[in-house]
């Protein structure tokens, strides 16, 4: 097999170079006019003043925002209403409001769910929290033996079908003698504390 | 400076005009909120806002923050993130005194701002006529302007949402040119999320979703046209993305965690909305809760007490209070819930039902007609373009089937809310200002099925955004069928 001759690279530049200065005469090239130079110019100019305009509001924002801040401090604080999150109210019973019998206490933790007066007996109504229905019915036979009351004043019901990692587990209703205010607390005077609610209150299940 | 903008505007007057007519219309509806006193969570945006200028002044002057404040002001019950409160929290900085009016006023400029700087951004990337249909809808409806001067993040949070998703466009459109995204595209898209979601964390799902669909489609197109070495620039813009993200979502999921002693991400209200919403809301506490309050405070109130005599969580308490009060929730009444809260979406009365005071009497006469009719007669043949944008097929181009993938995802992302949560009147201006958009969406989708232009060279369509379309209609239409038949 005969070996192929080696292009000739100077040869085929040169044909290039012919072509495209054939093809390049075939496009016009641009007229440069006066038109043209100004119209370019005004662009260029455009170009520039949009540059310099954001650079200039970027630096007099930045100016702005770090004065700010600086003088902050001297021009006193905002005062935020906390509206949003007003403080939890004290819990009733250990306010001492509305004292339990002497001897009484609740060993477990609970929540006061209502508290009142029904045909002669006050009616004190909890939830309580993680433990079993029968160590909460032991700690309060426990506290009704010690307070001379009978152990039936107490109701304890679990609520059905718990979960098993449940915090709040059930209901205990107290049926106990009256009680009298005891405490000249402000706070005692306010049903949402004792959560003695008076039947005006509109239950809390509207849309607002 | 002058010229410049006096160039733009000739440019473009058409644009220019409807930009005008909404900034008018919102300068005119000034006049009716100026006096309106902040009212319901708008209270919480403003403390937020006290409570960040405080932190700020604080930390100038070097003195210790005062974390009592800012655990009851700017977490409070974890509600609400902080998006509103920085937004607001200049106004304090400068004018710790400032009263409503200012604040409103603030507000609005903002939201002004925010407005132009999106129309902007729409007709860079999308057209004139995607800008001239933002401007329309949702900005030229008069409750979106009376709204766009209260401290409700919803409005703001479309408005963002829009940036992103034009950003999204961008870089999509670049990729199918073959051009992977570059860092920057990362930080400010990873930027624009996070905002989206400080404004408004039930958007996070619309945010979620886009950031699912958009890598697969950009990864794709990329893939074809450069091979595996596009993958690793799309890799890094990526997670620069989530690191924007999480980096300027974690101060506030830590902050919030520390304060409540709980597990915080984006926002503790979850739970309490299932429960009112689809549960019995006379068992949300374990039984009825105390009276005297409304369905959002008395559960927290009790939740706290729980807290308080156990030292578990407050937020992990209204978990299980939720769980109990849903016990009963049937696919029947779940359903039934679901409609009533569309209809409650729909019913766009957004002033009369949050600015006016609630024991002043119902607008009447001019105020009423715009608010409320007017509004309404703009917002329901709109809202049913927009329900038809989302079951067509964008096939012609890809630039247009990028764009229609990502308004569809995001529109039904943010139609979820009434599967989720209780309604209310002034939801709907996040999705609002997908709608604009949307409604071109269809009338260019119409156009070429009449007129079937010829695929211009580099924007052939995508079998692949067309299949997601597919989907997406699919799924909508058998989502309403399966509630409607349930509800029925």
């Amino acid at each position: 097999m005969a070996d192929l001759a080696a292009p000739d690279e100077g040869r085929i530049e040169h044909r290039l170079r012919r072509d495209l200065h054939a093809v390049d005469e075939l496009i016009p090239g641009p007229a440069v006019t006066s038109d043209l130079v100004a119209d370019t110019r005004r662009r260029g100019a455009g170009l520039l003043a949009h540059r310099r305009v954001t650079t200039a509001v970027v630096v007099v924002l930045a100016v702005l925002a770090v004065t700010a801040v600086l003088v902050s401090p001297a021009l006193g604080r905002a005062q935020p209403s906390s509206s949003y999150r007003p403080d939890l109210p004290a819990d009733p019973i250990e306010l001492g409001c509305y004292p339990l019998p002497r001897g009484l206490t609740l060993d477990f933790p609970y929540q006061v769910r209502s508290d009142g007066d029904l045909g002669g007996r006050r009616v004190l109504t909890l939830h309580w929290d993680e433990l079993d229905a029968a160590e909460v019915r032991r700690r309060l036979d426990t506290a009704l033996d010690r307070a001379g009351l009978p152990r039936d004043a107490a109701t304890v019901t679990p609520f059905p079908d718990l979960p098993r990692d449940a915090v709040v587990r059930g209901t205990v209703v107290l049926r106990l003698p009256l009680a009298r205010l005891a405490s000249d607390d402000p706070e005692c005077q306010d049903p949402a504390t004792t959560k003695r609610f008076p039947p005006d209150w509109a239950p809390s299940t509207t849309y607002g | 400076m002058t010229g410049l903008v006096l160039r733009r505007l000739r440019a473009d007057p058409v644009l220019t005009a409807c930009l005008a007519a909404a900034l008018l219309l919102k300068a005119v509806l000034f006049v009716r909120v100026a006096d309106l006193p902040l009212r319901g969570d708008e209270v919480a945006y403003r403390d937020a806002g006290c409570a960040l200028a405080n932190l700020v002044r604080d930390l100038v002057a070097l003195r210790g923050p005062d974390s009592a404040e800012l655990a009851r002001d700017v977490v409070g019950s974890g509600w609400f993130m902080p998006g509103m409160g920085i937004v607001l929290a200049p106004l304090y900085l400068v004018a710790p005194a400032a009263d409503d009016t200012a604040a409103r006023l603030w507000l609005g400029l903002v939201s002004a701002g925010v407005l132009v700087l999106t129309v902007l951004a729409v007709r860079r990337s999308l057209g004139r006529w995607y800008a001239v249909a933002l401007c329309a809808f949702p900005a030229l409806v008069p409750v979106w302007a009376l709204l766009s001067w209260t401290a409700y993040g919803d409005l703001l949070a479309g408005l963002v949402l829009v940036l992103l998703l034009v950003r999204l466009v961008e870089v999509l459109r670049a990729g199918r040119a073959g051009e992977p995204p570059t860092l920057r595209d990362g930080l400010v898209l990873g930027f624009l999320a996070i905002t989206v979601v400080h404004l408004r964390s039930s958007a996070a799902l619309a945010v979620g979703a886009t950031a699912l669909v958009a890598p697969v489609v950009l990864v794709t197109s990329l893939h074809r046209r450069a091979g595996r070495t596009a993958l690793k620039p799309v890799t890094v813009s990526a997670v620069a993305a989530g690191a924007v993200f999480a980096g300027l979502l974690l101060p506030w999921s830590v902050g919030a965690s520390v304060a409540l002693d709980d597990r915080v991400i984006t926002t503790t209200s979850v739970p309490t909305a299932l429960a009112n919403t689809f549960g019995d809301r006379s068992e949300v506490c374990f039984g009825p809760c105390d009276p005297g309050s409304t369905v959002w405070f008395a559960p927290v109130r009790y939740a706290r007490e729980v807290a308080r005599a156990t030292g578990h969580g407050e937020v992990t308490v209204l978990d299980q209070m939720s769980e109990h009060a849903r016990r009963d929730v049937t696919a029947r009444s779940y359903a039934q819930d679901v409609v009533e809260n569309f209809e409650r979406y729909r019913a766009i009365d957004g002033f009369g039902a949050l600015l006016k005071p609630p024991d002043a009497p119902h607008d009447e006469g001019f105020w009423q007609w715009v608010a409320r009719d007017l509004s309404l007669e703009i917002f329901g043949p709109v809202s049913w373009l927009v329900a038809a944008a989302l079951l067509v097929v964008s096939r012609r181009r890809f630039s247009d089937q990028a764009l229609a993938v990502l308004l569809k995802v995001g529109l039904l992302a943010l139609l979820t809310q009434p599967f989720v949560h209780l309604s209310g009147s002034r939801y709907w201006t996040t999705a609002g200002a997908l709608g604009g958009l949307a409604v071109v969406v269809l009338a260019r989708t119409a156009y070429d099925a009449i007129r079937r232009p010829p695929v211009e060279d580099g924007d052939e369509p995508a079998p692949l955004l067309t299949a997601l379309q597919w989907t997406l209609s699919a799924a909508t239409v058998a989502t309403v069928g399966v509630v409607a038949t349930l509800a029925g």
